[in-house]
């Protein structure tokens, strides 16, 4: 029993080495929530409850797990399974405690930038498909057409939601949406 | 014994707690979040004062007055009622409680053998109780105030067992799970409820908090016998904090880092032991001194 003891307090040691060094790892960019703080603060401010997760009326929102080192625990939007649909209320936004994601205009969130990989694209491979510009909340103004045709995302306008990544039409969504470095 | 009150009333307020923590998951409303940070009926908002005091320690920006509202009316709670969440609402208490129960029950059935192979006297399963092992817990809370407020990071909110546990039961179990593992088998290493008394510093925090708490365990002198049931079978914090009120026979003497779980008045059967409102205002008249008379 002794024995058996000392062993389990070595394969601990390792178990919590393993997990130290996930710990380690760069946490990758993860698009947040609307009205989210610059990253920094934002992770320190966050308070990981989970509530904007809880209240998201489209579960949207996910929450970080181990994998993602010290962003666990923090809300994130994963576009391809669910983007942002920019609800009227933003749920997240008022319930947040410690006001990491602060109050925005629905004009003025900043999550991300939508960016097309025209290699990929059905449109500018002359296909005629027009999802992402029709699907857009800030048509016209965020995804423009040339020619009525072929998709281009105006970085000023694009607030970064991803229902464009959402209902993009090829296997691997040509449009992107990375999250903001507002540093 | 007999049926066994207050524990039974322990365990069901644990899994109700549990349950509104769940409730989310079955589509109800009433309380979204963790027992980090709450909203209840989307009205009040409760935070956990450690949680709150290591936000506002990496970013001093973000103290408000929603935020210092919501902090505040836990802080109050917390200082009548002393360290009561430990023992009455943590789930992950629960689930060390429940685990401490399997292996002692295991370490029953495979009692310990001496160098002649006779099998010792099944021990009583406790946490180290040494000065040093049970401070362990302070330190650590120091060393996390001072690195969240360096690295400008709620350092605890990253690594409390208990709130993975809670974001584990909610969003699902991902890497983390080795932390809770490591957790559980650490308690079974180094004795049971090692975590909660030793190690975890918001539990430390809720000792410092409840140092002046209302709500107390009442220790009668004159009907203590001083058996020593309480401190050395029920208490599963440690004997430490019965021990000496017990033994010099002074209610005042009750550690701070008592949670007030009930389960050393339950086990107590001359009486001794009991619930009691503490006036923090010492009274005019001793009202022992009236019953004296």
């Amino acid at each position: 029993m002794i024995r058996l003891r000392k062993w389990s307090a070595v394969i601990l040691g390792m178990i919590a080495f393993y997990f130290m060094k996930s710990f380690k790892k760069t946490s990758a960019q993860h698009i947040r929530p609307p009205g989210a703080l610059p990253e920094d603060e934002f992770l320190a401010t966050c308070m990981r409850c989970g509530q904007c997760a809880q209240v998201c009326p489209y579960k949207s929102i996910l929450i970080a797990d181990g994998a993602s080192g010290f962003s666990i625990g923090t809300p994130y939007i994963k576009a391809r399974s669910k983007p942002c649909f920019l609800c009227k209320d933003l749920h997240c936004v008022e319930t947040c405690p410690s006001k990491a994601l602060s109050h925005v205009k629905q004009e003025n969130i900043t999550m991300g930038t939508a960016k097309i990989d025209i290699d990929n694209c059905n449109a500018w491979l002359g296909d005629e498909c027009k999802m992402c510009y029709l699907s857009c909340p800030h048509m016209d103004e965020a995804i423009q057409l040339i020619d009525y045709k072929k998709p281009i995302v105006s970085s000023e306008s694009c607030v970064g939601c991803g229902i464009c990544e959402y209902v993009c039409v090829r296997p691997t969504a040509s449009i992107v949406v990375s999250a903001h470095y507002r540093t | 014994m007999g049926v066994n009150f207050l524990y039974i009333a322990r365990l069901f307020a644990r899994f109700l707690f549990i349950f509104i923590l769940l409730s989310p998951l079955f589509g109800a409303t009433f309380f979204i979040g963790t027992f980090s940070s709450a909203a209840l009926f989307g009205q009040i908002h409760l935070s956990d004062p450690f949680a709150g005091l290591q936000i506002v320690l990496s970013n001093p920006a973000s103290i408000f007055t929603s935020f210092a509202i919501s902090i505040g009316i836990v802080l109050v709670v917390y200082a009548i009622i002393g360290r009561m969440f430990c023992s009455w609402v943590c789930p992950l208490g629960l689930l060390l409680e429940i685990t401490d129960k399997l292996f002692s029950i295991i370490s029953d059935k495979f009692p310990r053998k001496d160098k002649e192979g006779f099998s010792l006297k099944p021990e009583i399963r406790r946490p180290y109780e040494k000065a040093v092992q049970r401070n362990t817990k302070y330190v650590l809370l120091v060393i996390i105030l001072v690195v969240g407020l360096l690295a400008s990071m709620p350092v605890f909110e990253l690594f409390s067992p208990m709130a993975i546990f809670m974001r584990m039961m909610i969003f699902g179990i991902g890497l983390e799970l080795m932390l809770i593992a490591v957790v559980v088998i650490s308690n079974w290493v180094y004795g049971s409820a090692n975590w909660c008394s030793n190690i975890c510093p918001l539990g430390a925090f809720y000792s410092i908090l409840g140092s002046k708490r209302l709500l107390r365990i009442k220790l009668q002198e004159s009907e203590c016998v001083q058996c020593g049931k309480c401190y050395e079978q029920a208490c599963k914090y440690g004997s430490w904090i019965l021990k000496a009120a017990v033994l010099e026979r002074d209610t005042n003497k009750i550690s701070n880092e008592c949670t007030n779980c009930g389960d050393c008045i339950a086990v107590c059967k001359h009486n001794a032991l009991g619930f009691s409102i503490h006036s923090p205002i010492p009274m005019a008249i001793d009202p022992k001194q009236i019953s004296a008379k």
